[in-house]
């Protein structure tokens, strides 16, 4: 039945729509749309955020117009081309796509290849790592799909960004592809040529670290369905980005279901997590009393829903032929020092992990007693294992204080990114050695930390990761994925009109905060689609793995070596042009050498050859402790090393390398006729200030209480240190009491001014006579003479090197220039301290 | 309204622009029939489709193209809900009366509004309920799920195929639930709960063509009805209520007292009372209140009288009801049709005046509860007395009432716990006892 009078009124407004659009480009001299000689082609690097209406600010990131991408087997990567309209809007473009060719005949499949066109957020205020104003690009559409809704088009004097990126299988021969991706403008076609190299490194589908990114909230706004199973997408499409999610339902509550899906998501192997929940029940005015402690909590975990959960689950898992709680943890009441206040927090935070301890017994015991045939014995066994190792996260910013007695509580961690910089720090959250860690950001901590805000660079989301594997921390938590929503009156949190284009900033004023998907249906996806940034979390997850393979092979190669080692020696100084403690400083071009490196250590490790630098010793020289499987030669410039020490069928090195001569490590082997290699910039020249330089320039003033006062007292290193020279001088400083304000000295001078994106980093030798102390360091910025922590450490008794890495990798833009370094001591209220003293300060160029 | 001269507007300056290539069609001004304006066609998906709300987890809906479901133009909504297993509540969907982005969206303004039209096809085999009403301001907008209150909803049933639903837009009776009628929320459709998280198990139904029809003559926005009367046991009575025509339907209002639960809203609407085996003590309809079994939240609903028809029976009482108040009292009558005894509780809630009356109730049977309307007077003289500052008004000028349905939440996971609970309220009446 048609009743076409209903819509009388649009159609004549359609039609006429229609024509005047048909018109445009004749000879009614309406739009006149841009050529493709119209629009500039450009690239550059994936984690570069170009913004919509700006095309006067990137002349200094412009690249040649072409894609040159590594990518590893099992990993996505991707490359950027940005179209720049001039002074006329592109109507539309369109993709060709064909497969990129390799050697011996080898292709790499266009259907590996994922095209999607940014779309733009608003940013109405940065004040991140970028500063600018503008529309950033965000939410990534699948390209077809944005044709399908006729949305190609974009605006004159403005970019448009083409996220290329490409998924390689783990079976994909390495070797280097090329091809083209065609772009058609009004008809004429753009070839922008594509290199894909794919080395000989391998990851799988399975992540080594845990998350948990909560889906939970208003993913059905913007799909407009709110049922268990698209919930399920969204689980699912975490999981290709090497992400956890929370719960595995989001209205049901039987815990059959649960139990099922709990099973489904633990027989995938590319899901990283989800959560056992608990429920809330008050127990003050009906004690339970569990294993002979009462239970009294108003806002205590359900002892028997807890124990429910389990026990189905177990079940279930045995039947399904699953070990269930493998990957799983239980998300404890989230932030509980805001809900309760610390004193309130810290007894109930004790009580919940009585309770998920006990409730773990309860069930084991059970467990022990079941009765399972043969075959399923190993399962059981599993089971039990993961069951008692299963995680109770405790989010929470602050240090809870009180007792826990691990064999009785179960908790993990998780304070902010922020919070784990140093190692004490980490240390003192862990509880106790071996016991799991996890951290988290959401509006706090803001850059230089990690963050997933917009106005961040997407090179911190990336770099958490690596943070992870050097920290070793066991799991990152995010609150939330899809807040498809927009701003409201204060927190209030309103019904999104835009989903794609509107307000960044919909939680508390934070570009980003709170979601990281967009919603899929309209450009025909039946899940969400991807952001910028959950692309870039996964790239650093994707590295994540590298690393683990590289601990894992590290480790086989110690063992069978009897050779201590790890790949942390090696990588510690890719680390450091990362980040220093948990700030991140880095710009895309270093990001791109570390990761190039590490991609270099992967493939030399996972070869036949299995190249694994085991050790290294820093001193005016450094020395590699580098080991090769027998049948391998291995070349530093060129040529062979010798004199190999014979180890568990491969051969050990001991080789010097003399930085201060201009050598870089530059190793080579050849595996299976393909020349693999390493090259690492250990430093360039160095300039050193010493501590005679120090006081005849005055550049240290030392302070307590707020009075400062210039270090002058120069004194023989060896009255301190008896391994310094005898020439040697050291600065004493002289620290007052800190009554009103921690100890503190000040490094001011032109030295420190002059500093800038050539230098690699600036390391201030301090020796402490006394016990380990802890210190802050931080930077004053030129900008706004604002004070910056770069980084905190503890001060061990001895010569200690207080590092500010990655300087190149410094946001110069924000800084301006460094106006001074800080260095803070101990804590407020400490006595007065006259045994740090000042050794010297280098500063190396990159 | 707004809409419809906007698009005549946008065509006639479109047809000149195109007057040298085309010849145009488009009707002028005192053509175009301006009492129906096409409130959504559901024709383009980020004005017409995204814009949905769905609420009490609701299920699916999505842009059809499949000419079959299709009324007019070649899109339609594709319909398929489910609501909350957990909670049984019923999924409904709100399509907003206006927009902050498109600014063709902009039908808040009810005050000429005589009927909203639209079409439906059923896709089942057998009839499918539907209920429209409208949105009236979000509980908690900011909760993990949307609450989004709803009032005024008239059920329909659908047959197999096309049906035409006409919905009678009375003002008065939107302005009596609060609405301010200038900016409707929006329109809301109820369904079913069908109590599975599975679409396989939903209906299949499809809207499109959703049409507002203006009136010249506005329809009064003022509360009039001529009050009923009557006698119990020889004393008169005057009828506040008694929810036998679409006045009395919508003399109520409900909302959940805190702690609110989600999605565990009850079915609160004017019924046969025939179709629940249940006799009347008189006419055909009585106001159900059901909280359906099932639900781990706790809270209750609060059914809020009106003030309008209860100052209309005042009003027709006259003078003595204020000389004499303690002859009068409000009753009404009520009837527990679970198999269990429920608790039931009514109140004339005003901060400072405690009249919470609380009561059990037996199975399947019709009890009168009633309240001296002397004694509440005395209440309000007190507390004015103590508080010499108070803006409170004397009662009998404006008169408020609720029924709280208070044996609503869940403690164990007894069959009686779980069990469907209808509730009935009839009669709601001023009766005279002196």
């Amino acid at each position: 039945m048609k009743k076409p009078k209903l819509k009388k009124i649009l159609t004549p407004i359609l039609a006429g729509v229609m024509l005047l659009s048909a018109c445009s480009e004749g000879a009614t001299g309406g739009v006149d749309y841009a050529k493709l000689s119209d629009v500039e082609f450009w690239s550059t690097y994936s984690t570069e955020k170009v913004i919509q209406n700006n095309v006067s600010m990137y002349n200094d990131i412009k690249q040649d117009a072409e894609i040159d991408v590594t990518a590893i087997r099992g990993e996505e990567e991707a490359g950027q081309i940005i179209m720049t309209a001039g002074n006329k809007p592109v109507k539309e473009y369109d993709i060709v796509l064909s497969d990129l060719s390799g050697q011996n005949n080898a292709v790499f499949s266009k259907n590996n290849i994922k095209v999607y066109h940014e779309l733009y957020i608003e940013v109405g205020a940065a004040g991140e790592y970028y500063t600018t104003a503008g529309f950033y690009p965000d939410a990534l559409a699948p390209f077809e799909g944005v044709k399908a809704v006729k949305e190609t088009g974009f605006d004159k004097n403005s970019n448009q960004g083409l996220y290329v990126s490409f998924d390689v299988p783990e079976n994909q021969p390495a070797g280097t592809y090329t091809g083209s991706v065609g772009v058609v403008i009004g008809g004429q076609t753009k070839n922008i040529p594509v290199t894909l190299n794919v080395p000989a490194v391998t990851i799988g589908k399975e992540t080594h670290v845990a998350s948990s990114f909560l889906n939970e909230w208003y993913f059905y706004r913007g799909e407009l369905d709110t049922t268990e199973d698209m919930y399920d997408k969204y689980n699912k499409a975490l999981f290709d980005y090497r992400l956890g999610c929370n719960n595995v339902t989001v209205y049901e509550e039987d815990v059959n279901y649960y139990a099922e899906k709990v099973c489904e998501y633990a027989a995938l192997v590319e899901c990283p997590g989800y959560n056992i929940p608990w429920f809330s029940i008050n127990y003050s005015s009906a004690p339970y009393n569990l294993n002979g402690r009462d239970i009294v909590g108003p806002h205590a975990y359900d002892v028997d829903k807890l124990c429910l959960y389990l026990r189905v689950i177990a079940d279930k898992g045995l039947e399904t032929g699953v070990d269930p709680f493998k990957k799983a943890f239980i998300y404890g009441w989230d932030e509980p020092d805001l809900s309760f206040g610390t004193d309130r927090a810290a007894i109930y935070v004790k009580e919940w992990s009585y309770i998920v301890k006990q409730c773990k017994k309860i069930v084991l015991a059970e467990l022990e007693q079941k009765s399972v045939s043969a075959e399923k014995r190993d399962l059981l066994d599993d089971i039990m294992e993961s069951l008692e190792d299963l995680p109770h996260l405790v989010l929470s910013n602050k240090f809870l204080n009180m007792e826990i007695d691990l064999d009785e509580e179960e908790i993990t961690y998780g304070p902010y990114f922020s919070a784990l910089g140093g190692e004490a720090s980490r240390d003192r959250y862990r509880i106790e050695e071996g016991n799991p860690l996890w951290w988290y950001g959401c509006t706090a901590p803001r850059s230089p930390n990690p963050t997933y805000h917009i106005d961040d660079t997407v090179l911190s989301a990336r770099i958490e990761s690596w943070m992870k594997a050097d920290y070793n921390i066991q799991g990152n938590l995010y609150w939330s994925t899809c807040l498809y929503s927009e701003p409201g009156q204060a927190e209030a949190i309103t019904y999104p009109e835009n989903f794609y284009t509107g307000n960044a900033a919909r939680s508390l004023s934070v570009n980003g905060e709170g979601f990281l998907f967009y919603p899929g249906k309209k450009y025909g996806v039946d899940g969400p689609i991807p952001s910028l940034r959950l692309e870039q979390i996964r790239d650093g997850l994707e590295e994540y793995e590298m690393i683990y393979s590289l601990k894992q092979i590290y480790g086989e190669v110690s063992s069978l070596t009897g050779e201590t080692g790890s790949e942390e020696e090696i990588m510690s100084y890719i680390y450091d042009t990362l980040y220093s403690g948990t700030y991140v400083s880095t710009t895309h071009s270093t990001f791109a050498r570390a990761r190039d490196t590490l991609i270099s250590l992967t493939e030399l490790a996972q070869s036949d050859a299995k190249v694994c630098i085991l050790d290294v010793a820093e001193g005016r020289d450094y020395t590699f402790k580098i080991f090769v499987k027998d049948g391998y030669t291995l070349k530093q410039d060129g040529v062979a090393l010798e004199n190999g020490k014979a180890v568990g069928g491969g051969k050990i090195y001991d080789m010097v390398l003399k930085v201060n001569e201009g050598k870089k490590l530059n190793l080579s082997v050849e595996v299976g006729g393909r020349t693999l290699g390493l090259y690492m910039n250990f430093g360039s020249a160095s300039t050193n200030y010493g501590a005679t330089y120090a006081v005849e320039n005055g550049i240290i003033k030392q302070r307590a209480n707020n009075s400062n006062t210039v270090a002058t007292e120069l004194v023989n290193a060896t009255l301190v240190n008896s391994a310094a020279g005898a020439d040697e001088k050291y600065v004493k400083l002289l620290l007052g009491e800190a009554t009103n304000a921690i100890q503190d000295f000040v490094i001011d001078s032109d030295i420190i001014r002059a500093i800038n994106a050539t230098d690699d980093k600036l390391v201030v030798r301090l020796f402490n006579a006394g016990e380990p102390i802890n210190v802050e360091f931080m930077i004053r910025r030129g900008s706004d003479q604002g004070w910056e922590t770069k980084g905190s450490m503890t001060l061990e008794s001895g010569i200690n090197s207080v590092s500010f890495n990655g300087l190149s990798g410094y946001n110069w833009n924000k800084i301006g220039h460094i106006d001074g370094l800080r260095i803070r001591i101990g804590a407020k209220g400490d006595s007065a301290r006259d045994y740090i003293y000042f050794v010297d300060m280098t500063v190396y160029k990159v | 309204m707004l809409k419809k001269l906007l698009s005549i507007l946008l065509a006639t300056v479109l047809c000149f622009s195109l007057s040298s290539l085309i010849a145009c069609d488009v009707k002028d001004d005192s053509e175009v029939d301006k009492s129906e304006v096409l409130w959504n066609g559901f024709e383009y998906f980020d004005r017409d489709v995204q814009l949905i709300r769905l609420l009490n987890e609701f299920g699916k809906v999505d842009q059809n193209s499949n000419p079959e479901y299709v009324h007019s133009g070649e899109k339609s909504l594709k319909i398929t809900p489910l609501g909350s297993r957990v909670n049984n509540a019923n999924p409904y969907f709100m399509i907003p009366a206006t927009s902050t982005r498109f600014e063709e969206i902009s039908f808040g303004d009810f005050t000429n509004v005589d009927k909203i039209t639209c079409w439906f096809y059923n896709a089942e085999q057998t009839p499918v309920n539907v209920g429209l009403g409208f949105g009236k301001g979000a509980l908690k907008m900011d909760d993990r799920r949307d609450i989004i209150q709803k009032t005024n909803v008239e059920y329909f049933s659908l047959n197999s195929g096309w049906n035409y639903i006409e919905y009678d837009v009375q003002p008065a009776l939107l302005k009596m639930q609060g609405l301010n009628l200038q900016a409707v929320m929006g329109l809301m459709f109820e369904f079913d709960c069908v109590e599975s998280h599975d679409l396989k198990d939903s209906p299949e139904i499809y809207l499109d063509d959703i049409t507002i029809k203006y009136t010249d003559t506005p329809k009064s926005q003022e509360y009039s009805a001529t009050v009923k009367t009557g006698t119990n046991n020889g004393n008169p009575y005057w009828v506040i209520s008694d929810f036998e025509n679409a006045t009395d339907a919508y003399a109520y209002m409900y909302y959940y007292a805190y702690p609110a639960p989600v999605s565990a809203h009850p079915i609160i609407k004017s019924v046969f009372a025939g179709d629940y085996n249940v006799i009347t003590q008189n006419g055909l309809r009585v106001l159900l209140v059901q909280k359906k079994h099932g639900g781990t939240s706790y809270g209750w609903p609060v059914i809020h009288l009106a003030t309008e028809p209860i100052k209309a029976a005042i009003d027709a009482i006259g003078q003595d009801i204020y000389d004499n108040p303690y002859n009068y009292v409000i009753a009404y009558d009520a009837y527990n049709g679970s198999n269990y005894t429920g608790g039931w509780s009514h109140e004339f809630y005003k901060t400072g005046i405690s009249t919470w009356q609380s009561f059990s109730t037996n199975a399947k049977t019709w009890k009168s509860y009633s309240y001296n309307i002397g004694s509440l007077m005395d209440q309000y003289e007190t507390y004015k007395t103590n508080n010499p500052d108070t803006d409170l008004i004397n009662w009998l000028d404006n008169p408020h009432f609720e029924f709280r349905y208070s044996r609503h939440y869940k403690d164990t996971n007894t069959a009686e716990e779980n069990a469907d609970r209808p509730f009935f309220i009839d009669n709601v009446r001023i009766e005279k006892i002196g």
